[in-house]
């Protein structure tokens, strides 16, 4: 077993609870619903304490565990798609939460944009929660991807053009 | 930025604040000239606060108790201080901790005892340990909870977990392996000796008395498993165990 400069397991899951909030955030938006998105994160907080070897002590903990959450999102993605499963875009009816508080409730401009969020590709809703939701720059999203900044950029720019003539569409009917 | 951008680009960068201080003033020169321009870049900014907004839920929400226990980080749910990890050790060395004397002794003793895993909580204990994902928790009985912590194949192919047992008095972890229908314990931590003197769980022949450090490098433990090939194990109820 290769263990090298393995991080001492609390201090990493420390480290995890301080990201928390933004990690389910970034989980939320990815799986366009609270619950699911709750899944992917335990899933990926799972797989990263299983696999804390392979983090690399001074880079990016936030950048490694959206990395995570975003592989398994896809190999999930990949399995509906061979099981045939439609996701519905008004699942992210769900994205009020599990809490008993329904935050969207009354406030139908919330709910128009997360299933504007929703509604994008899988790549452009990625970089839409790593660039506007959680602030990062385009290089930090570029390399967290794993992608170009070019294709960050254009990815965002497209995205932003859907959110707009979702939230317009909506609005306006 | 490098090279010529798209007016897409442009406004997206702006909004982003990755221009630089020279192209951030040309823009907000167009911007007062263009009304259009203006107003489309408004409407963009208003729908970027929408979107936060709309996703601060998990923000607000914070980090409290039930959500790490959810998540599996709750402080309760940690391993000891006394267990943090040494220098550059093999994963399972994360969880050990050296054992005294008298801990020895402890365990000596339990030896003695039979591992009754059909009684309660004993029958919570492997139907615990069949059933919980990795990082999950179960509830042996009222007072204590088993989570188990990774899963891993022994060298004479038996699948084997660690785990972690809270109660009232202490916490500690232990590590079993599948034989047969049932799990028998091979090693138990300080906590977790303190825990199976108040219960039916007690460590089986062919422990060690050198803590979980001692039944890793006995058991010549392979690495933990993953999350899927774990869940089809639990799925398959663990056949092909190598039993």
């Amino acid at each position: 077993m290769e263990h090298g400069s393995e991080p001492d397991e609390a201090d990493l899951r420390n480290a995890i609870v301080a990201i928390l909030p933004r990690l389910r955030r970034f989980c939320m938006a990815l799986a366009r619903n609270m619950d699911a998105g709750d899944d992917l994160c335990q899933a990926a907080i799972e797989r990263a304490l299983s696999r804390s070897g392979q983090f690399t002590p001074g880079t990016r903990l936030d950048s490694w565990m959206y990395r995570i959450a975003q592989n398994i999102h896809i190999d999930e993605g990949r399995r509906k798609q061979v099981r045939g499963i439609q996701v519905d875009a008004d699942e992210v009816a769900g994205l009020a939460g599990d809490d008993g508080v329904q935050i969207v409730e009354g406030r139908s401009d919330l709910a128009r944009a997360q299933q504007a969020m929703a509604s994008l590709p899988e790549e452009q809703r990625a970089v839409l929660a790593l660039v506007v939701l959680d602030g990062m720059s385009y290089k930090e999203a570029s390399d967290t991807l794993g992608i170009p900044m070019g294709t960050v950029m254009s990815r965002l720019a497209r995205a932003r053009r859907a959110i707009d003539l979702h939230l317009n569409t909506e609005q306006s009917t | 930025m490098s090279g010529p951008m798209s007016r897409d680009d442009r406004i997206a960068a702006f909004l982003d604040g990755a221009l630089s201080d020279a192209d951030h003033a040309t823009f907000e020169a167009e911007l007062e000239r263009d009304p259009v321009l203006a107003a489309e870049v408004e409407r963009l900014m208003a729908n970027d606060a929408l979107m936060r907004e709309a996703f601060a839920s998990p923000i607000d929400q914070g980090t409290g108790d039930d959500l790490l226990r959810r998540m599996g980080l709750a402080p309760a749910d940690q391993p000891p201080a006394i267990l943090a990890a040494n220098d550059n050790p093999p994963f399972w060395k994360r969880w050990s901790a050296p054992l005294g004397g008298a801990i020895a002794a402890a365990l000596a003793l339990t030896l003695m005892l039979s591992y009754q895993t059909r009684t309660t909580p004993g029958g919570r204990f492997d139907a615990a340990l069949d059933t919980t994902p990795s990082g999950q928790i179960a509830a042996l009985d009222g007072k204590r909870a088993l989570r188990p912590l990774l899963t891993f194949r022994a060298g004479d192919g038996r699948y084997c977990r660690e785990f972690s047992i809270s109660g009232p008095s202490a916490d500690g972890t232990g590590i079993a392996c599948r034989a047969g229908r049932n799990w028998q314990v091979e090693a138990l931590d300080k906590g977790a000796t303190e825990l199976a003197k108040d219960s039916e769980i007690a460590l089986a022949s062919g422990q060690d008395g050198n803590g979980l450090d001692g039944a890793y490098a006995r058991l010549k433990a392979g690495d933990p498993l993953g999350q899927r090939d774990e869940t089809a194990l639990i799925a398959r109820e663990w056949s092909g165990s190598g039993e």
